[in-house]
């Protein structure tokens, strides 16, 4: 796979693409955001970019355009909390991760992202529907990754953790008001989170 | 840090206003009871006299005073000496009152309310009432009031003894002749000071309770400034402190991944990875504290709802400690607050009660007067007393040694529920602990 990382610590640079070389990934290293448009312009083509929020030259926020034009997900690196207000307002990126974290947890969202990108599915809930591949809901409105794992779950009946999915949780509930849809995900006593009807005030 | 400043103005305020009205009081309360001794005196000079000043007038007006007119009968040395000597002169024929006022030799003489000024000034009525209550004019030397009006106004004082009457009058009822006399003298240019002062008191009262309330804003901002300040830079630090850390952590934990998987786990890669993933711990506490600085948005939310679905996620840690957890929730109480605030306290709650619960927990929502009271009760092993200080940063209570934490949950909650206007408590009482919050 090859992986853009975007960071201008460079130990940090090194240290991950050290660690991600041993699992056969190819990593491209640049350490500001012009960087990453020449590497583009020079028609490289990566599989995912992993981008640092605060990036000098050209920040994370103009580089998601491009990036996403040339259909590359993009994974911001952030050292603020992760929170619903933070995951709506840039759209374009696919997926946002706190530092600090485990190698770990990293390499889990770019295989998860990654994953997203090359499937075909689409789930679907009564009237709303998440097109994977896309990141959009109903079409329309982008979602990052994590909100697309919440939607899959709840659809299974799986467990979500409020801890863990807390921002996504409130972020998929905006969305869907936005998008005038009377579903949302709600806690319920006996059941945990699940997408129920509400009624119109 | 802010409240404590509304504090200190607001309790030196308080204490300015009472001493202000303590001393202002006093002052008033003296001049005035002074100015009704005073009336006192002079219609009790008039009862002796039987109702009329008319027989003393002119034995007042025999005695020149001294600094006027020259001596008659001592020749033009030292007036103390001569003013004593005309007094003894006239003392056989005045009477007792006047004694008091022969003081120093006869000085005040002209002064006071025995002089002969101010009995010649001096305006009163007086009138008798007999047994059958037929009203007969004594005296009449008033201009305010008709010879006619003053009958009846004597009439309706002759049950009374001494005292005010329409506000600058003072009145005396007494017996002579076998005969009730009633004497009201007028002593409103005598009560003009009094209540000159009493104005000025209050207007002046008014005045220096605005000017120390600006001052002591003024005092409180300089006092608590370095405080305020100290507050802030605290936590500008600890944020500041948080965000240096984040990447160095990130990095290590990758290096120690590549070194474990080139060279194979050992102990000092474990050990490694175990004081990274410690320090990450710490550093996302501190940023749960540091996040509270963005004030974050805040809607009405149903608590009840959400304390019932944090604690019912919980459940099963409360289970494998063997703790037993009773939940006593208020439904449908909302709050105006940030739900993640909300949530973080909850979780801070209850990992603060499985550190130091040993048998039983307990949560209780419930709607208190106008405050929302959230109460986490434990069998806490520690000894009776107050334990406000666990809401301290990086403060630990001894029985958590041992227990993995940083000190920063319980102060997180602080601000939290601090930035919410609401109180909050801890204490041990008979064994049990009790964290009280009010919202």
């Amino acid at each position: 796979m090859k992986i853009l990382i975007a960071e201008q610590d460079r130990d940090f640079s090194s240290a991950f693409s050290i660690l991600f070389g041993m699992d056969s990934d190819t990593v491209t290293v640049v350490y500001d955001g012009t960087q990453v448009i020449s590497r583009l312009e020079n028609g490289q083509d990566f599989d995912i970019a992993v981008v640092d929020e605060s990036l000098p030259r050209i920040n994370a926020k103009k580089l998601l355009e491009p990036l996403s034009a040339r259909n590359i997900p993009v994974i911001v690196l952030t050292s603020e909390k992760l929170t619903a207000s933070k995951l709506t307002a840039s759209p374009l990126a696919n997926e946002y991760i706190s530092l600090p974290f485990l190698p770990a947890e990293l390499a889990g969202l770019i295989k998860s992202v990654s994953d997203k990108k090359k499937s075909k599915e689409k789930l679907e809930f009564e009237d709303i529907n998440i097109s994977v591949p896309d990141f959009k809901l109903c079409g329309s409105i982008p979602v990052t990754n994590g909100e697309i794992e919440l939607f899959g779950a709840l659809i299974r009946h799986e467990q979500v953790s409020g801890k863990h999915m807390g921002p996504y949780i409130s972020a998929l509930n905006a969305k869907l008001e936005r998008l005038n849809k009377n579903t949302r995900i709600k806690y319920l006593i006996d059941e945990g989170y699940r997408m129920v009807k509400i009624q119109n005030e | 840090m802010n409240k404590a400043r509304k504090k200190f103005v607001i309790f030196s305020e308080l204490s300015v206003i009472l001493l202000l009205a303590l001393l202002l009081t006093t002052i008033n309360v003296i001049n005035f009871t002074m100015a009704a001794d005073e009336a006192d005196m002079m219609t009790e000079r008039i009862a002796r006299m039987n109702g009329s000043l008319d027989s003393d007038r002119k034995i007042d007006n025999m005695v020149p005073p001294p600094d006027e007119a020259p001596s008659v009968t001592e020749g033009s040395d030292s007036s103390p000496a001569a003013a004593q000597s005309r007094s003894e002169n006239t003392e056989p024929k005045n009477n007792r009152s006047i004694k008091q006022f022969r003081l120093n030799g006869g000085r005040f003489d002209n002064m006071g309310p025995n002089s002969p000024e101010m009995n010649s000034s001096l305006r009163y009525f007086t009138y008798s009432i007999d047994k059958d209550g037929n009203v007969e004019k004594v005296d009449f030397r008033m201009s305010a009031v008709s010879e006619e009006q003053a009958a009846s106004w004597a009439q309706s004082l002759q049950n009374g003894s001494t005292g005010w009457t329409n506000t600058s009058y003072r009145y005396r009822v007494y017996e002579a002749n076998k005969k009730l006399y009633v004497t009201v003298i007028d002593q409103s240019r005598e009560l003009w000071p009094c209540y000159r002062i009493l104005i000025i008191s209050i207007i002046g009262g008014a005045v220096l309770i605005i000017i120390s309330f600006s001052a002591f804003q003024i005092l409180g901002r300089k006092l608590f400034r370095p405080l305020e300040e100290a507050d802030r830079k605290q936590k500008q630090f600890i944020s500041k402190l948080e965000n240096e850390f984040k990447m160095p952590l990130t990095i290590i934990n990758a290096d120690t991944e590549t070194l474990e998987r080139q060279g194979g786990t050992n102990d000092q890669t474990k050990s490694i990875d175990k004081q990274v993933r410690r320090m990450t711990r710490l550093v996302k506490e501190l940023g749960a504290l540091s996040i509270f600085d963005e004030s974050e948005s805040r809607t009405r939310i149903d608590i009840s709802d959400l304390t019932m679905a944090i604690l019912e996620n919980n459940k099963a840690k409360f289970e494998e400690k063997n703790i037993s957890l009773s939940i006593d929730i208020e439904p449908g109480i909302s709050l105006y607050i940030s739900d993640n605030a909300y949530k973080e306290v909850m979780r801070e709650l209850i990992s603060n009660s499985l550190k130091f619960s040993v048998s039983k927990a307990s949560f209780t929502l419930a709607r208190h007067k106008d405050r929302i009271k959230l109460i986490q009760k434990n069998d806490a092993k520690l000894p009776d007393g107050n334990y406000d200080q666990i809401f301290d940063r990086f403060t630990m209570l001894e029985n958590a040694e041992g227990t993995s934490g940083t000190g920063l949950g319980l102060a997180y909650v602080k601000d939290t529920v601090r930035a919410s206007n609401g109180r909050l408590s801890a204490a041990v009482r008979n064994g049990t602990m009790t964290i009280s919050i009010d919202l």
